[in-house]
């Protein structure tokens, strides 16, 4: 693709003058990235794909306030927005502030309201296969997370943001990003060795 | 094999190493420290496939396209996020419209009064009875009886008692509303002032609030209204007021009984200066007097509005007007030491006039100012 960054910028100013088409392009271009995120962070389709929608809703409505930064990064502080208010309104959890989270201890860990089966996938128990299995695997040690940290292990691990990124785009400290990623990181290991001996032999020979 | 294996701080340092995110002199640290702690290298091997798993993840497919409609953006689909607008626009209209009409109702009611004090100006000069209605009133230092004589022309006196019910008394005190207050009294003297002085304060605010407490008016003076009989309307007001009220008794019960036939004629609330007058001078002495007379006929402003019980909100809001004109006209002869009554004139400027245009001014005010905010 020729000088993608050019084109992303004509789509984006054509968006701010009105030109909806434009912005659909741009929909089209990041809504696997946008429902991706939305739906590791909810772990559910359904509001993963709501919450999709309306990032992409509001951002084509406040496409005059982008100021020419990344618009990616943008688009991304949208749908992460999204979720919290998806969380907030779920309130999944007792604590309604996502942030109250940290010092909860094991709590971080496991919700054991939440455990799924093992092999519980959006893929579906049939499409389970070496490299499904572990991707369901891991899905379901992150659906186990607390929110607050899942947030942030799904920004900064799954998605590759920085640390500064992730901080931005959930509005979360940097010292505070550094360390639930840190406790996030051990408590998904915890989870994965515990399920290690359901797992191929290619990961159980790494993780021992 | 659980979070808490390793104290925070290591795992803190683990994980900003594995990010590369270690500043050197730590980095060197826990580099020393992994050649000889073989639980910490397990620990530090642990997270970095972890981290590489996850990183591992694909990203997942949109189940549908997201790709925006028109219809999309008059509304969102089922959650949050996204923009409700509609309903905040639809809220924000509405506020538009309620202030902007308040605003607009409180300026239409204060142009009512500049109209309505150029009328009673002009038939303030044909009254000449003043001089002997002050001249009761003047050792009283019930101002506001003088302004009540202005505006009512000799018709207070000349006129025989109107035969001013009770029941009119007690309608007019309804409202009357918040005349009937004392605690509210602004630093005039007399009793008189007493009503005058909580309407003033509602009038002085924001037009906005004109209409609503309007209404809630009459249910206060309702409740004053019992009280009035008993003569106990005035156990708040100011010692001096009292003294005047009480000086006034006697020479005020004639004048009442005369104010209080003339507010019985009263029939338009438009508060008509020449035709309130009478009913107006009665209704102070007849409040100044409350504790020694029955007959509440408390704030001179019901006068204005006798005939109606149910004063609309546009009436409401001339009747708090004209109660503020009232607290403006005592104020005005304190200062003045004068009677502004004094007909002299060809065309008296009374208070109700001033205090229309200073309703215009706040109301056009009002208006601007939520015009600007909504921009």
């Amino acid at each position: 693709m020729t000088n993608f960054s050019n084109d992303e910028r004509t789509l984006i100013t054509a968006a701010q003058q009105g030109t909806m088409d434009a912005f659909n392009v741009l929909v089209v271009t990041y809504q696997d990235m946008a429902f991706s995120v939305a739906y590791r962070i909810l772990q559910e389709e359904e509001a993963a794909a709501d919450v999709t929608q309306n990032a992409f809703i509001s951002a084509y409505r406040k496409i005059d306030q982008f100021r020419g930064e990344n618009f990616k990064s943008w688009l991304m502080r949208i749908v992460t927005n999204a979720c919290y208010d998806e969380l907030r309104l779920r309130k999944r959890h007792p604590t309604a502030s996502l942030d109250d989270i940290e010092g909860e201890g094991d709590g971080l860990y496991f919700d054991a309201e939440d455990e799924a089966p093992l092999m519980a996938s959006i893929e579906g128990p049939e499409k389970a296969v070496q490299r499904g299995e572990l991707q369901a695997v891991i899905e379901n040690c992150l659906q186990q997370l607390n929110e607050g940290y899942r947030i942030i292990v799904v920004l900064a691990d799954v998605e590759g943001y920085s640390y500064e990124e992730a901080a931005s785009l959930s509005g979360i400290s940097l010292g505070t990003v550094k360390s639930r990623l840190s406790r996030a990181r051990a408590s998904l290991r915890d989870c994965l060795r515990k399920k290690a001996e359901l797992l191929p032999d290619q990961y159980r020979q790494d993780n021992n | 094999m659980s979070v808490n294996r390793i104290p925070p701080e290591d795992l803190l340092a683990l994980s900003a190493y594995l990010d590369g995110a270690l500043p050197p002199p730590e980095r060197i640290t826990l580099e020393q420290r992994l050649a000889v702690e073989p639980t910490l290298q397990a620990e530090l091997e642990s997270l970095r496939e972890t981290v590489a798993l996850l990183k591992s993840l694909p990203r997942l497919k949109a189940p549908r396209d997201f790709s925006l409609t028109p219809a999309m953006l008059g509304q969102t689909s089922k959650g949050s996020g996204g923009g409700a607008a509609p309903s905040p626009k639809i809220i924000s209209i509405a506020r538009f419209n309620r202030w902007q009409l308040a605003s607009a109702a409180s300026l239409a009611a204060s142009i009512m009064l500049v109209l309505i004090g150029l009328f009673a100006g002009f038939n303030a000069a044909e009254n000449e009875n003043l001089p002997s209605s002050n001249a009761e009133l003047d050792g009283l230092g019930a101002t506001g009886n003088e302004i009540g004589f202005t505006d009512a022309a000799g018709a207070a006196e000349t006129t025989p008692v109107l035969s001013l019910t009770d029941a009119q008394i007690f309608s007019t005190e309804t409202q009357m509303a918040t005349s009937r207050q004392p605690g509210s009294l602004p630093g005039v003297v007399g009793t008189q002032n007493v009503p005058i002085a909580t309407p003033a304060p509602a009038l002085d605010e924001a037009s906005a609030p004109v209409a609503p407490p309007a209404p809630g008016q009459p249910s206060e003076t309702n409740g004053d209204t019992e009280a009035i009989p008993q003569d106990n309307g005035q156990d708040d007001e100011p010692a001096e007021g009292e003294s005047a009220l009480d000086t006034f008794d006697a020479s005020a019960t004639q004048d009442l009984q005369a104010a209080g036939a003339s507010n019985g004629q009263t029939t338009t609330g438009s508060g008509n200066g020449g035709a309130n007058a009478p009913t107006a001078i009665p209704t102070t002495l007849n409040y100044a007097a409350t504790t020694s007379t029955p007959p509440p006929t408390p704030t001179v402003t019901p006068t204005r509005t006798l005939a109606q019980t149910t004063p609309t909100p546009a009436q409401e809001a001339i009747l708090m007007a004209s109660l503020e004109a009232d607290q403006e006209r005592d104020e005005d002869i304190e200062k003045s030491g004068a009677a502004e009554g004094d007909e002299n004139q060809d065309f008296e400027v009374t208070p109700l006039l001033i205090i229309g245009l200073i309703g215009a001014i706040v109301s056009a005010g009002a208006m601007t100012y939520n015009t600007w905010r909504k921009r």
